[in-house]
């Protein structure tokens, strides 16, 4: 269909009779979307354009008001701050060597609100890549807060940012107690700022969320993870409400509820389909196949694992591919479709140990054990058993874990193994991370 | 900074489609430039430039503009009456706000300033304050029509939304919605410090209201109609006032310009086009 232009459309509601045809272009407006909605919203501007409080408004706005002024003195004093910050730190952010020999916080001339700011944002993005040494840079925007004079106006919003980055850090750490106190204080410093109270809030509570989440602890989690994705909905924050609404559903796994779990992955599903995120969207597809796995769904299950493979492909995150080829594996072998469980788990224990990842091949390895036993087929599973090596942070973890292969070895030397054993022993590795405490028992 | 050479310009479509005279761009031009302390340009060298048969300077470029600016009131921009090398007007203009921003010619220096080539502080802050003047009616008006805080206290909660938005800009994504639900929270504390002189209406309770969204649609539309007129250049603005407003006839806007009713009727198309052409660029989707 050949559309009218914007001019010619623009005189005919101007005036029909600038129009050599109206009575053409009116049976075209009928039948065209696109130009009729042209036409609509040229009416709306001529309708509004009639309204006196609009060009009162139009008045007062074209004077520079006092407010204004105050907010541009503002806006340029942050922004010089931020841009002096950014070149006085350019050099040891750099080097995470360099940034601890520096000691800034130490030095006056580094204490600024521009430099705290900076300092977050830098550690916002290396907690993913490089957690000590965010933690570090934000500490340091957490000392020099503590430096900016009592009566600065942003030195407790200063202070609480760099409290809630340092708590981003030690939650990639691991070390979620430190997490929470660092939170916790960073709440204590929310006040006096009605506009933004509440987002800064949810911003802690989101993250408080997550270390609960990661701590194993869902219940605390799910109802603060609920109160910050209202909040940042509000906000129309629609990147941090998702992330918070997929904390949520996280918890709703873990705590064994995945039929409620799954509402909030179709949530984040439908959020990274509407955005064309695929990150989003590979995540949200990701978590509700193991929830869908966790409902015995396995149809559903099985669909979304293959569109989360499929994406991690076109994202080039083989990593991630291969864990989804391991999730999809074991619901089949919990389904109880062995065969083809027990070839999958066979491909991904190859594929994360060509990773490097040793840990995870060693419980796919198990994984595959179980199955194979449980399916009469114990060839290979003795040698493959006794090949498991698993790698620790910790001396404690090394000596449980050793423990663990131990009783393991044990019952391959007596010829004792069964599949009972194999879970006791995966299950055991599978959560000593969360719980380094825990010695190792033999199965009751 | 040169021109082509092609057969009609920019410069002269333009300048035919406004039916603009050229002796009245050169003493347009030639008054900017003694206010500026540069150099006019003669009627011989604008012919020649407005043909094309002559390139123009930087200088030249920037009071031919200008020029053009206040005689028809239309906000041109230098691309738009010449033909410039592709990578000084390709660059988009920077705008963290993500705010379409007029290029503020009366205190420009250079035409550089139409096209920066990085966000400097000044293009920055151009983004800021039209940020600032067109959010503020919006937030303004949710302030004193959905919570109905008086006048004074809005335009004082309004402000402080900016400056808490100012000291959080590192970590706030989508800056209107932001400011949107900044203004709402701190209108909802506005009233709960005053319980005794009036109570929160039910839209003010926590939950968010189902109807708002259209209603803050419609203001987003109405503040957007504002901050596009804010922007137009005066003579756009007063004409199209005095028509939509004033309902005044062209033949009566025509003698107060002592311009003829066919050239107010031009005028009208290119300014409403002009207002158009921002409305949709302000109440359009999101970037």
């Amino acid at each position: 269909m050949t559309h009218y232009d914007d001019a010619t459309l623009g005189a005919y509601v101007l005036d029909p009779l600038l129009v050599e045809d109206a009575a053409e272009l009116e049976t075209h407006l009928r039948a065209c979307a696109q130009c009729s909605a042209v036409v609509d919203e040229l009416r709306t501007l001529d309708a509004t354009m009639r309204e006196p409080e609009v060009w009162s408004e139009v008045d007062a706005t074209r004077v520079r008001s006092e407010q204004l002024v105050e907010a541009l003195a503002l806006r340029a004093s942050i922004v010089d701050e931020d841009r002096a910050a950014a070149g006085m730190l350019a050099h040891y952010l750099r080097s995470p060597l360099r940034f601890r020999g520096a000691d800034i916080s130490a030095q006056s001339r580094f204490w600024s609100a521009g430099v705290v700011r900076v300092l977050c944002s830098a550690a916002h993005t290396m907690h993913e890549k490089q957690p000590r040494f965010s933690h570090d840079v934000a500490t340091e925007a957490w000392r020099i807060a503590q430096h900016l004079p009592k009566e600065h106006p942003s030195r407790a919003l200063c202070a609480g940012m760099a409290l809630r980055e340092r708590a981003i850090a030690l939650r990639y750490l691991g070390r979620f107690a430190e997490a929470l106190d660092a939170l916790a204080a960073a709440e204590t410093l929310v006040q006096g700022t009605p506009a933004a109270d509440a987002f800064d809030r949810a911003l802690i509570w989101a993250n408080r969320a997550t270390v609960y989440m990661e701590s194993e602890r869902p219940r605390e989690a799910i109802p603060l993870a609920q109160e910050a994705a209202r909040v940042f909905r509000d906000y129309h924050d629609t990147d941090r409400e998702i992330a918070t609404v997929m904390v949520e559903a996280c918890c709703h796994v873990l705590s064994g509820a995945p039929s409620r779990a799954v509402e909030g992955f179709e949530r984040v599903i439908a959020a990274g389909r509407a955005r064309g995120d695929n990150v989003t969207l590979v995540r949200g597809l990701h978590n509700a196949a193991v929830a869908h796995a966790d409902l015995r769904d396995l149809d559903r299950a099985t669909t979304y694992y293959a569109e989360a493979m499929a994406l991690y492909d076109e994202l080039d995150l083989p990593t991630e591919k291969t864990r989804a080829r391991w999730g999809l594996a074991s619901a089949l072998v919990v389904a109880g479709e062995l065969q083809a469980g027990i070839a999958g788990l066979a491909a991904a224990r190859k594929e994360l140990a060509a990773l490097g990842l040793t840990n995870d091949a060693a419980l796919a390895t198990f994984e595959w054990a179980e199955a194979r036993l449980a399916a009469g087929l114990p060839e290979g599973v003795v040698e493959a058993c006794r090949a498991i090596v698993v790698t620790f942070g910790s001396e404690r973890m090394e000596r449980n874990a050793r423990m663990a292969l131990a009783y393991l070895n044990e019952a391959l030397r007596k010829g004792t193994l069964t599949p009972k054993i194999v879970r006791h022993v995966r299950e055991y590795l599978r959560d000593l991370p969360s719980e380094p405490e825990r010695a190792f028992a033999p199965p009751a | 900074m040169e021109t082509r050479t092609p057969r009609s310009t920019r410069l002269q479509r333009v300048i035919t489609a406004l039916g603009v005279k050229p002796l009245h761009v050169v003493k347009e031009a030639a008054r900017i430039a003694r206010e500026l302390g540069l150099r006019g340009i003669s009627r011989q060298h604008f012919g020649r430039v407005k043909s094309g048969r002559a390139k123009a300077t930087e200088e030249k470029i920037f009071i031919i503009v200008a020029a053009l600016r206040e005689l028809t009131g239309i906000s041109f921009r230098a691309h738009n009456l010449f033909e410039l090398e592709p990578e000084a007007v390709a660059v988009p203009f920077h705008s963290n706000a993500s705010v379409p921003v007029s290029s503020g010619l009366h205190s420009s220096r250079s035409w550089r300033l139409f096209v920066p080539d990085e966000p400097g502080p000044s293009a920055t802050e151009a983004a800021f304050e039209a940020l600032y003047t067109q959010y503020g009616v919006l937030l303004r008006s949710i302030a004193m029509r959905r919570f109905r805080v008086p006048p004074d206290d809005a335009e004082a909660l309004v402000h402080d939304t900016f400056v808490a938005y100012l000291e959080r800009h590192t970590v706030i994504h989508d800056v209107k919605g932001w400011l949107i639900g900044a203004v709402s929270n701190a209108c909802k504390h506005y009233w709960r410090d005053r319980q005794h002189e009036a109570p929160l209406l039910p839209e003010h309770d926590e939950t968010a209201d189902p109807a708002a969204p259209t209603t803050v649609e419609r203001w987003m539309q109405r503040s957007a109609v504002v901050a596009v007129l804010a922007q137009l250049g005066v003579k756009c603005r007063e004409t199209l006032r005095r028509y939509y407003l004033n309902e005044e006839p062209k033949e009566v806007i025509a003698e107060g310009l002592s311009t003829s009713p066919g050239y107010v009727l031009k005028l009208l198309i290119a300014c409403r086009r002009r207002a158009h052409e921002l409305f949709r660029r302000l109440a359009g989707p999101k970037e």
